[in-house]
């Protein structure tokens, strides 16, 4: 570098500001954010497009991967759309915050529930961690944020605003020249042209499959480590903090319960190799734990499921299948804990209504009957409408809005109530007459003693200040009764526009008096009602914009007009966008779905006119592995199982069954390698293959027996049944060549119609179908045909899907409805996969999805997915392993030796009819507890009153429960509670540890509690195993304050012993088999008296590739049982 | 510590602050102060200049040796045991080589034994009991072996090659034992070229060690210029990369051409990486006044296998050149099945090198078969027919596409399972989503390659024509401002570690 000295000097002047001026000029154009950028605007996307939510999941990847969010919707019982996931990577309490305050509450919305999943540590730590969250961080806030500004940045002051606020900026410009650059290039290799939407559009398509979440392995990055340099994270140092005062966990309970919100903190399970992830003192984890209880917030511990190594994707984030078990632990958890309370139809976006409550004095004319009877009765009045029978025909069963209390005690809905001659407690409405049958009326009259007359009447309400919950899985409805009102008031919770207001009305009236008694006002102006048969519809819309707040929906029955039962009211800028009653669905009238459903909607009769058809035989089969034995049948591999088939929407499918000497073997839709190890009468439809083995692990080309082809003649498409034992949903039906099917409508979903039913809808799938073949259906009522049609087959084999207005529609309470399909093609097979007669709402959808053809009105995208979402919904309980397992081994006898510890006899006091035992020392055990950890109510305290053995009760609700009296008892918290009759002091009770082994819960739950003091034998019967086949057996140790006892549980097989190693969740033993062909395997669970009360859990036996799980037996969990 | 860490930054400020602080004890008046100070203490006037004369020398090497050391032990301090370790034995073995040359050859075996151990212990025990365990597994016995639960010490590989050449050099009489350890360690430990090379000789890189070295400007902002290059390469190219390569090696089922898009790509962005480091290190290194050598030099213009290896990671291949093929070729009679063998076993260990994985060890069998194939064929090739353009475009679209191509793929995936699943799949069948994810990698890759290519044409046509004009400085200064603000811009912190720091 040389040159004159001036051409020096002006070069090293420039060399100075030249770099300036360009850093300088980049200074300025980053600038500082003006408003929400990044992922705050991805989250108000979110938010907006989704609607108004009930449930806000907020967390970070772990929310994301570990939160399935169709099976959280399905088991709170609300729709998808309803629940929104916000989240941020490594996201801490700091963030969580921000979200709720910024983002979901400054814009209006007013979930019930705020979800947040994470690790412990993440909860309670202050930090954001690192750099590249505080950028996120300052993204989500205001201006003025002291809680952020004292917690987070106490120590690092207001300059790292600016900083991180620069970082992020610099980000976005970063994505947006990459990006632009990526989309350009794009749009000119695929579409010729440099348009950068156009290229985004096509980026977006490449993401949203290629990359897809299920089509990634993230395990498969494998950017190591390098010890250089500590990751990304900073680690989480507790130690010294202050929770109550310097974690953000009081402030996030305030801020959700200020806005009528409850929050929930869930910690979530890492896989057992990487344990240690979340660990913290236990001092720290109990303190958290009392901040959320004091702060109002609710804590979910569920480190307790056991999730093995394989419900993970990676070292901390869950598969598909962990993260189904681990939602559904939630939901329940959720659910249990009455956190979804307030209504089924409750919006709750700060738009709960006032509601006017009134009680009937019902107090005169009450006669004691002395004689042909027993218990009370009195004058009904309106009552008298509402009988059975009329409830029954407004498809409402059980929804008297009646509630009748004797001595405290809610007394149960029995129609023939103080009539019948059994004098059970309950009450009913008969020849004008309501009659109450009290729990002492009822014990006098059974033990043949005197009446008892108590004194003072039973006090009877109206119930107006709530839905009625209705059995099953029902939405509740809403009274109004004639001579009262209802007032729906809302603040306008969205601010949308005034004109884009709707609101819309489904009830039903009973009993007698006109519709015209009904007067709806909304911002009073007069709505305009449309009575339909038993039903009254409305559907709003102001003529002029309300001004005035809050809104008010004003709903009002004139004396002797009849009772209004409200199904669905909604309000908002659509009809979906915020039910205050009811379900969106409900709207839609009634529906009974024939096939293609949940189990429990498919309650249809299905008949079959022939005999399958035979098919052409295969010849001879060819010797597979094993001893196993296979066809070849190219023509059938559409039908086969598995996931590169036609039919595998549907999972196990394929019709194809073996005979053997003409009986058929029954053990289809195994996997093939699972049959070469079990030979007996499997079989594996897989491509081109049909393997089997022989009934009796015999040899099928040397046992002489015959073997054919034929197709089963149940028809039935069921789930994948590899796990024994499982109930298969009845999804959907195969229709082959020259069959008829008949379905008869179940008459309670008949009477369901109350303005009849008008929409028939059909789908099925063809199979080895040349286009123009034909399915035809037919539907017939009363005996007669109102109508039929051919469903003719296209080219290609696509599924063919009719939906049909039916003009005039079928009249409701009609008995016998019926759809035949029949399948004249002599080579086409179909498979039913859905198929429905609903009674459509009379509203235009003209927002609503899906597409209309000429004759079809436009409705809803069918929504049928048999195989998909009913699999999730109607899934075995929380033990259930959906890993792939090769099979089911539940013991050959499970025994207990060694008596349960500490029986409590003696004496309690009984207040406001409740008994109560204390049990500190078992809280651990409690079913609060326990489902607090995810683990269900699976309490094994066992309570006895005398000679008779109390029944355990899920809930305190279901103490509430009538028949609960001196029947029932529930072990929630640190007591055991029963509901008793008696006063005083009753002296005779006692407390046990239950003595069965293995024990099913309330619930369903099925498990092997092992006691302190106690050794349990498990035996199996296994054939034969591999060379180093082993069991791995874990159980959960339940360790509370004062049950903190020092000894460790044995595992002991023969002479083998093996002490079990504790765990975070649980503890682990395993043992090897050694040689083949072991026999019977007997181990034995030694629990030392010293040591803590254990349930066990897992036991698989892992034999090469293969794993059975040995425990727990599947098939009593296979239902869950409501209370 | 990385240096793509900011705290790098600010340890580099204090580095260079007192490593050239150091030099100003050598001029005046401060020199004249201490020599007075030195005759207070009795010194002879002489002997005073003469210790004096070194003393920045010695300081600033301290110093460095200090920073180093800081600078590799800043997160895992027991690493430095493992170091010292290798590098102590390294020390006294040369020593006694020297003092005891008829025991010289076990003194070298002592050596290498303890060398290869700390390196086969930590970088290939695991590798070698899961391929034991799954042996005996198909026999059906199941042991409970030991497997280490520790991070790979980084940039072992590297080291402990350095300190072997130290050894063999002076058992080959061309490298005097060296006494001082102080020096000998910062030699070894020399934080720019430490954890991921180039891995200096002895004899290139200590003797700067042991020379007093002089601050000059223009030096030093050619070292800064040299690093911040660097630094732009990792942090706006290969960093910007890694993120699209990663999400298709994640992809579970990646159509083929997702696949040679993404090892296109892959192929950008490790030599964005690698050379970034190597450019850092020697940036770096020069303004600390030390010289270290080219580590690539521009390995995708090859058009063979022996040239792309004369080109990439050049430190590692002369390296295995000179201590392993060489003396391999030697010890016996001439004969192309030697030749063969020895490159075989070469690179061989050029595979195992990399790591301990079996993908690593194909990777280095497959090099070493695309080696013996131009050792024999190229000289078949007439001359006039090597020389012609079209002819050596040929030969580049082959080398690149053809043996370049399985390479990056062989590295990149850990699994030959996956190897296998992609290349045993229909070529030609993709659906036009997995066509635009294979564009929307493969526009990503040109866009790296754009400032690679341009860099090569600055230095090749502009360079040297303003190199010499005053305006140079303007430009340079304009030009660092605009890559200051491009790292900035690009700049994440979850940003990869360099690549080669695995090894």
């Amino acid at each position: 570098m040389s040159g004159a000295p001036s051409a020096r000097f002006g070069a090293l002047a420039l060399a100075i500001v030249l770099p300036l001026a360009v850093l300088g000029a980049g200074w300025s154009a980053l600038g500082r954010p003006d408003g929400a950028t990044g992922k705050a605007l991805a989250m108000d996307r979110e938010l907006l497009e989704a609607g108004p939510p009930d449930v806000v999941v907020l967390g970070s990847s772990l929310a994301r991967t570990n939160v399935d969010l169709d099976v959280l919707a399905s088991e709170l019982g609300i729709p998808r759309r309803r629940i929104a996931l916000l989240t941020l990577p490594n996201a801490t309490a700091a963030h969580w915050y921000a979200i709720l305050e910024n983002r979901v509450f400054a814009s209006g919305y007013r979930p019930r529930l705020v979800i947040m999943v994470g690790a412990l540590t993440t909860m309670v730590t202050p930090e954001v961690l690192m750099d590249t969250n505080g950028e996120r961080l300052v993204n989500l806030l205001s201006d003025d944020e002291p809680v952020i500004a004292a917690k987070v940045f106490k120590s690092r002051g207001p300059y790292e605003f600016a900083l991180l606020s620069l970082r992020e900026r610099a980000g976005l410009l970063r994505d947006r020249l990459v990006e632009g650059w990526r989309d350009v290039a794009l749009a000119g290799l695929f579409l010729g042209r440099s348009e950068r939407q156009a290229g985004s559009r096509l980026a977006q398509r490449a993401n949203e499959t290629v990359f897809a979440d299920d089509a990634m392995e993230y395990g498969l990055h494998d950017a190591q480590p390098t010890g250089l340099y500590v990751g990304e994270v900073e680690q989480i140092d507790l130690t010294g903090l202050d929770i109550a005062r310097d974690s953000l966990i009081p402030d996030i309970a305030t801020l959700a319960t200020a806005h009528q919100a409850h929050a929930v903190f869930v910690r979530t399970p890492f896989p057992p190799s990487n344990a240690d992830n979340d660990r913290v003192p236990p001092e720290v984890e109990r303190i958290t734990s009392d901040v959320m209880a004091d702060s109002g917030a609710f804590y979910v511990d569920l480190r307790g499921l056991n999730l093995g190594d394989t419900y993970f994707r990676d070292m901390r984030h869950m598969s598909v299948e962990g993260a189904a078990l681990f939602t559904r632990a939630l939901a329940r958890t959720l659910v249990d804990a009455d956190l979804m309370a307030g209504g089924g139809g409750w919006s709750a976006h700060g738009v709960r209504p006032s509601a006017v409550t009134r009680t009937l004095r019902a107090t005169e004319g009450w006669v004691l009957q002395s004689d042909g009877g027993c218990g009370w009765s009195a004058p009904a009045g309106a009552l008298a409408s509402l009988t059975d029978g009329a409830l029954d025909a407004l498809g409402a069963t059980g929804a008297l809005p009646v509630r009748v209390e004797a001595g405290g005690v809610a007394l149960r809905w029995r129609a023939s109530a103080g009539r019948d001659g059994t004098c059970e407690p309950g009450f009913g409405v008969t020849d004008g007459r309501l009659w109450v049958v009290t729990a002492s009326g009822g014990v006098a009259s059974a033990t043949g003693r005197a009446p008892h007359v108590q004194v003072g009447a039973p006090t009877v309400s109206w119930i107006l200040d709530g839905p009625v919950t209705r059995p099953g899985d029902a939405p509740p409805v809403w009274w109004v009764y004639p001579g009262s009102s209802l007032d729906l008031r809302f603040d306008d919770p969205w601010g949308h526009a005034p004109e884009a207001f709707t609101a819309r009305l489904l009830g039903d009236l009973a009993g007698p008096g006109a519709a015209s008694s009904v007067r709806v006002t909304v911002f009073d102006q007069r709505v305009p009602l449309t009575q339909d048969g038993g039903r009254l519809w409305a559907d709003f819309k102001p003529p002029a914009a309300p001004v005035d707040r809050p809104w008010t929906v004003h709903i009002e029955v004139a004396a002797g007009g009849p009772f209004l039962l409200l199904r669905n009211v909604a309000i908002g800028a659509s009809p979906y966008n915020s039910h205050v009653i009811g379900l969106p669905e409900s709207l839609s009238g009634a529906s009974a779905r024939l096939v293609g459903g949940r189990q429990e909607d498919t309650q249809v009769v299905s008949t079959f006119s022939v005999a399958p058809p035979a098919i052409t035989q295969p010849g001879a089969p060819r010797q597979a592995p094993r001893g196993t034995a296979v066809w070849s049948l190219p023509a059938f591999s559409s039908f086969a199982d598995g996931p590169d088939q036609k039919a595998s929407h549907v999972d196990s499918c394929s019709p194809l069954r073996v005979f053997e000497d003409g009986v058929m073997l029954d053990h289809a839709h195994f996997t093939c390698l699972d049959m070469a190890t079990l030979k007996d009468g499997r079989s594996c439809h897989a491509g081109d293959a049909l393997f089997f083995s022989a009934s009796d692990a015999s040899n099928p080309l040397t046992n002489g027996r015959t073997y054919s082809v034929g197709l089963d003649p149940d028809r039935i498409c069921e789930r994948r049944t590899q796990v024994q034992n499982t109930t298969p949903l009845r999804d959907s039906l195969w229709i082959y060549p020259g069959d008829r099917v008949e379905v008869v409508l179940p008459p309670e979903q008949l009477r369901a119609f109350l303005r009849g039913a008008d929409l028939l809808e059909v789908a099925a799938d063809p199979f080895l179908a040349k286009a123009g073949a034909r399915l035809h259906v037919e539907l017939r009522a009363g005996g007669a045909l109102v109508h039929e049609e051919d469903i003719e087959a296209q080219a290609g084999g696509e599924r063919e899907f009719r939906r049909r207005v039916l003009s005039p529609a079928l009249p409701p309470r009609l008995e016998d409805v019926r759809v035949v399909l029949s399948n004249p093609d002599p080579h086409a097979y179909w498979l039913w996969v859905m198929g429905a007669l609903s009674e459509s709402s009379p509203f235009t959808e003209t927002s609503a999805p899906g597409v209309a053809s000429e004759g079809e009105r436009p409705v809803e995208a069918p929504t049928f997915a048999p195989g998909e979402a009913d699999r999730v919904a109607v899934g075995p309980s929380l033990f259930d392993d959906p890993r792939p397992v090769d099979g089911v081994r539940p013991p050959d006898s499970v025994t207990r030796a060694g008596d349960p510890p500490s029986n409590h006899t003696g004496s309690v006091t009984v207040r406001g009819g409740v008994a109560e035992v204390r049990l500190p020392s078992l809280w651990v055990v409690s079913n609060a507890a326990l489902a607090q950890r995810g683990l269900g109510w699976v309490s094994p305290v066992r309570v006895r009153v005398g000679d008779r053995d109390l029944r355990p009760a899920g809930s305190r609700r279901a103490l509430a429960d009538p028949a609960c009296l001196d029947a029932c008892f529930a072990h929630l918290g640190e007591s055991v509670t029963f509901p008793t009759a008696r006063q005083g002091v009753v002296d005779d009770v006692s407390v046990s540890l239950s003595p069965d082994v293995p024990m099913v819960a309330p619930h369903g739950e099925r498990v092997t509690w092992a006691y302190p003091g106690t050794t349990t034998t498990l035996t199996w019967t296994v054939p034969w195993t591999e060379p180093g086949a082993y069991i791995d057996v874990h159980l959960t140790e339940l360790r509370g304050d004062r049950m903190a006892g020092q000894g460790r549980p044995t595992l002991r097989m023969g002479d083998v012993e093996r002490i079990f190693q504790p765990g975070e969740a649980w503890s682990a033993a395993r043992v090897y088999l050694g040689a083949p062909a072991p026999g019977p395997i007997v181990i034995e669970v030694i629990v030392p008296q010293d040591s803590a009360l254990s349930m066990l859990r897992d036991v698989v036996l892992v034999d090469g590739d293969r794993r059975w799980t040995l425990l727990p037996d599947p098939a009593a969990q296979a239902v869950r049982v409501e209370n | 510590m990385t240096f793509v860490q900011v705290e790098f930054l600010g340890f580099m400020l204090i580095v260079l602050t007192l490593y050239w602080g150091f030099q100003l004890l050598g001029h005046e008046p401060l020199r004249s102060r201490t020599f007075a100070l030195g005759k207070l203490f009795g010194q002879s006037g002489e002997a005073w200049e003469r210790r004096h004369d070194d003393l920045p020398r010695k300081l600033q090497n301290i110093m460095l040796w200090i920073a180093s050391n800081l600078f590799y032990g800043w997160v895992h301090p027991w690493f430095l045991i493992l170091l010292y370790i290798s590098a102590t034995v390294d020390y006294f073995a040369a020593r006694a080589i020297e003092g005891n040359p008829q025991h010289k050859r076990w003194l070298l075996g002592v050596s290498m034994a303890s060398n290869l151990t700390m390196l086969g212990f930590f970088k290939y025990w695991n590798f070698f009991v899961e391929n034991f365990s799954a042996a005996l597994g198909s026999l059906g016995v199941h042991p409970d072996l030991f497997v280490l639960h520790v991070l790979l010490p980084v940039g072992i590989s590297f080291y402990t090659f350095q300190t072997m050449s130290y050894t063999i050099d002076v058992y080959r009489g061309q490298l005097k034992a060296r006494t001082n350890y102080i020096d000998y360690a910062l030699y070894v430990s020399f934080f720019p070229q430490l954890v991921a090379g180039p891995i200096e000789r002895a004899s290139a890189l200590l003797p700067q060690v042991e020379r007093k070295r002089h601050f000059d400007l223009d030096r030093f902002l050619m070292g800064f210029g040299l690093a911040l290059w660097g630094g732009f390469k990792k942090v706006v190219i290969a960093d910007t990369l890694a993120p699209y390569v990663d999400e298709i090696f994640m992809t579970k089922h990646p159509a083929f051409i997702m696949v040679l898009a993404a090892g296109f790509a892959f192929g950008v962005q490790m030599l964005a990486d690698f050379a970034a480091y190597t450019d850092i290190a020697r940036g770096v290194a020069r303004m600390l006044g030390f010289e270290l050598m080219e580590n690539f030099n521009r390995p995708y213009s090859a058009l063979s296998t022996p040239e792309f290896w004369r080109k990439w990671h050049i430190s590692l291949s002369s390296w295995v050149g000179d201590y392993v093929y060489t003396p391999l070729l030697r010890t016996g009679k001439p004969s192309w099945w030697r030749t063969v063998g020895a490159i075989m076993i070469t690179f061989f260990c050029v595979g195992l090198w990399h790591g301990a994985a079996w993908n690593f060890i194909l990777l280095g069998l497959y090099n070493g078969f695309w080696m013996v194939f131009y050792t024999f064929v190229t000289p078949l090739v007439p001359r006039r027919l090597r020389e012609n353009l079209p002819a050596q475009f040929l030969a580049w679209v082959f080398h690149t596409l053809v043996v370049l191509q399985p390479t990056g793929l062989l590295f990149r995936e850990h699994s030959l399972t996956r190897v296998w699943q992609h290349l045993n799949q229909p070529w030609f069948s993709a659906s036009e989503e997995e066509r635009i994810a294979a564009g929307i990698v493969m526009a990503m890759a040109v866009l790296g390659t754009l400032p690679i290519n341009l860099s090569y044409w600055v230095e090749d046509h502009i360079l040297p024509r303003i190199r010499s004009s005053p305006w140079f400085l303007p430009v340079l200064t304009t030009f660092w401002s605009l890559e200051i603000l491009a790292i900035f811009v690009f700049y994440r912190d979850g940003a990869n570690d360099f690549i080669y720091f695995q090894f």
